[in-house]
């Protein structure tokens, strides 16, 4: 049977021992979910099976899949770099991709970025880095220490970055 | 049936989770950027530009290593100072993966790059006392896509230009005065997906235009200009994905009317030089040749949006030609016979209507004698519909041609050598 047209529901399991269903086409967007299924490079397979993900949370696989049902309707538009715009909505025109991002706390960022990492689905995988980056433009590294708690560089480490980035510290 | 679905366990395979800093408090896998793998964190980078990133790895000695694993975006990076260049210098360790480069000429006067293998003697003489920088690091970014040479100050020959950099798609070359290198089939080989190439003005680049053949199922886009570039144009006509074609002012040859329908199948842009029996400025030196060549120019602009500038195409004749005639009478009155030809159009522009006209050799200097000397207009095409919207314009554009129609009225091509004589003397009696 060819995956793609693959009409049977499968289910991915939480680290908590949650269930969300989805369509196997769907969720074959990611590669943990077709190499768990055995799917040879023809995309052929047999009965599509469940996938647990073991080192997915519940929230952040619930998000998941909500973003594989929605890709299997709508493709994520191929993010052009470099960008043409410091802001993630400059970047991503399409209205639920802007959405799905709007309001989630850092912490569920991060954790999609993991989660699509490590379940190999590269439209989110982009999606989430874009997102990070959006956040980072326009930031001195001095900056960036603050907000993340970075140590500041040593004396001996500046020096060298000075020296290196003579260009970029314009003095 | 389905057999009984049972869930599988995925191992921990292929991840490439990195552990949090030890400094930051952290509850949950990834709180912030910092906790992400160097991988991805060279996924977040990759939305920056190689100046951004330069920054970014000031950041601590983690982000210096995702820097480097960093697969630059081809945002545009140009050395054209001692600084940029150090820049660089420091870019070929710390971002690699740079994918697009231009290098331009050397600002600070006294600075070159190091000399290549068979430098111009006179050039190595004169900048001998110049600082020089090595030219060769370049070579460190294996993954360029992209590189220019624009007015670089590089003398010679340097082969690790053809060695280093198998991702390459577009190499531009510009203005380099002494970059030597002969275009073979062994150096362009080692771009195996190129897809532009752009050779301007850099008198030391010699050879056969026949090298690219080598390239023929990547090459989209082809400019080459003022160079010493030879051999028949014709040997590209069955490149797949050749959109654009320049060759300006290089000793290229052949014939537009060798162009068959299956030729260059999908090219947009054409430019020929005068070598080339209907490229531009050529000098005929047959008349008889000029209709067909014509014909199939029009037949070309049919398929080819733009070939040169459709509007000024201006093709004479050689006074080599043994067809060719002139005599102080006719010098002396500026009545020169019309030995060249131009596509005109009437319409909009790219309307299906053409037609052709002789006009005087120097029909610019006619005008004050005579008007313009040109003959009358062969039609390429049949002429438009009397409802069709364009008519109007059509109507216009032609009867400003017929006005300027005049010391040749009546004839359709170049009146013979005694027609000629016979119709200047006839001016010369009535004035």
């Amino acid at each position: 049977m060819n995956a793609d047209e693959c009409m049977e529901t499968i289910k991915l399991t939480s680290r908590g021992g949650d269930s969300f269903e989805l369509p196997y086409a769907a969720a074959r967007l990611a590669h943990v979910v077709r190499d768990a299924n055995d799917e040879n490079d023809d995309g052929d397979i047999d009965s599509p099976e469940d996938v647990e993900i073991l080192k997915v949370n519940s929230p952040c696989l619930e998000k998941v899949v909500e973003f594989l049902k929605h890709y299997h309707e709508e493709a994520l538009t191929e993010i052009k770099t470099p960008l043409e715009d410091n802001t993630f909505e400059g970047n991503v025109k399409q209205e639920w991709y802007q959405n799905f991002l709007k309001g989630i706390d850092q912490p569920m960022l991060f954790d999609l970025v993991t989660a699509a990492n490590f379940m190999a689905i590269q439209p989110l995988l982009d999606l989430t880095c874009l997102k990070v980056s959006c956040q980072l433009m326009g930031k001195s590294a001095e900056e960036i220490r603050q907000i993340l708690n970075i140590p500041k560089l040593t004396p001996e480490e500046e020096e060298t970055a000075r020296r290196d980035h003579r260009w970029i510290f314009d003095d | 049936m389905s057999r009984p679905k049972k869930p599988r366990l995925l191992e921990e395979k292929a991840d490439t989770h990195v552990g949090g800093d030890d400094n930051a408090v952290i509850e949950r896998s990834s709180a912030t950027v910092d906790d992400l793998s160097a991988e991805m964190k060279a996924i977040i980078f990759g939305y920056f530009g190689p100046t951004e990133i330069m920054c970014l790895r000031c950041v601590c000695k983690k982000w210096r290593e995702a820097a480097k694993k960093t697969i630059v975006p081809q945002a545009p990076f140009s050395v054209s100072t001692i600084d940029t260049y150090n820049a660089m210098r420091v870019m070929t360790r710390a971002i690699p993966n740079l994918q697009r480069l231009s290098i331009l000429y050397l600002e600070n006067f006294g600075n070159i790059f190091d000399d290549g293998e068979d430098p111009n003697i006179r050039e190595a003489y004169k900048t001998a006392s110049y600082t020089s920088h090595d030219i060769q690091i370049i070579s460190r970014f294996s993954k360029l896509r992209s590189l220019d040479l624009f007015q670089a100050s590089m003398n010679g020959r340097y082969p690790f230009l053809f060695t280093s950099f198998p991702l390459l798609q577009k190499l531009g070359i510009g203005l380099c005065d002494y970059l030597k290198f002969d275009l073979a089939m062994s150096m362009l080989a080692g771009f195996p997906l190129l897809k532009e190439l752009e050779i301007t003005h850099s008198p030391f680049i010699t050879g056969k235009i026949n090298s690219l053949r080598v390239l023929k199922d990547t090459l989209e886009k082809v400019h080459i200009e003022s160079c010493l570039v030879r051999g028949n144009f014709m040997v590209l006509a069955d490149f797949p994905h050749m959109r654009e074609l320049h060759l300006i002012d290089v000793a290229v040859t052949g014939d537009v009317r060798d162009i068959g329908e299956n030729d260059f199948p999908h090219l947009e842009q054409l430019s020929l030089p005068k070598g080339v029996v209907g490229g531009t400025d050529h000098k005929f030196l047959r008349i008889s040749d000029v209709p067909e060549v014509m014909q199939a120019i029009y037949r070309l602009k049919d398929r080819v949006l733009s070939y040169y500038e459709w509007d000024s195409l201006w093709l004479s004749l050689s006074d080599q030609s043994p067809d060719w005639y002139d005599d102080c009478i006719s010098s002396e009155l500026q009545l020169h016979p019309p030995f060249s030809v131009e596509l005109v159009q009437a319409g909009a522009r790219h309307a299906p209507w053409m037609e052709m006209v002789w006009t005087s050799y120097t029909g610019t200097i006619s005008h004050s004698c005579v008007g313009t000397a040109s003959c009358e207009i062969n039609w390429l095409d049949p002429e438009p519909d009397r409802e069709s919207s364009d008519y109007e314009n059509y109507e216009q554009k032609l009867h400003q041609l017929e006005q300027e129609v005049n010391f040749y009225r009546g004839y359709l091509q170049p009146p013979t050598e005694e027609e000629y004589y016979r119709i200047c003397r006839g001016f010369i009696d009535r004035s």
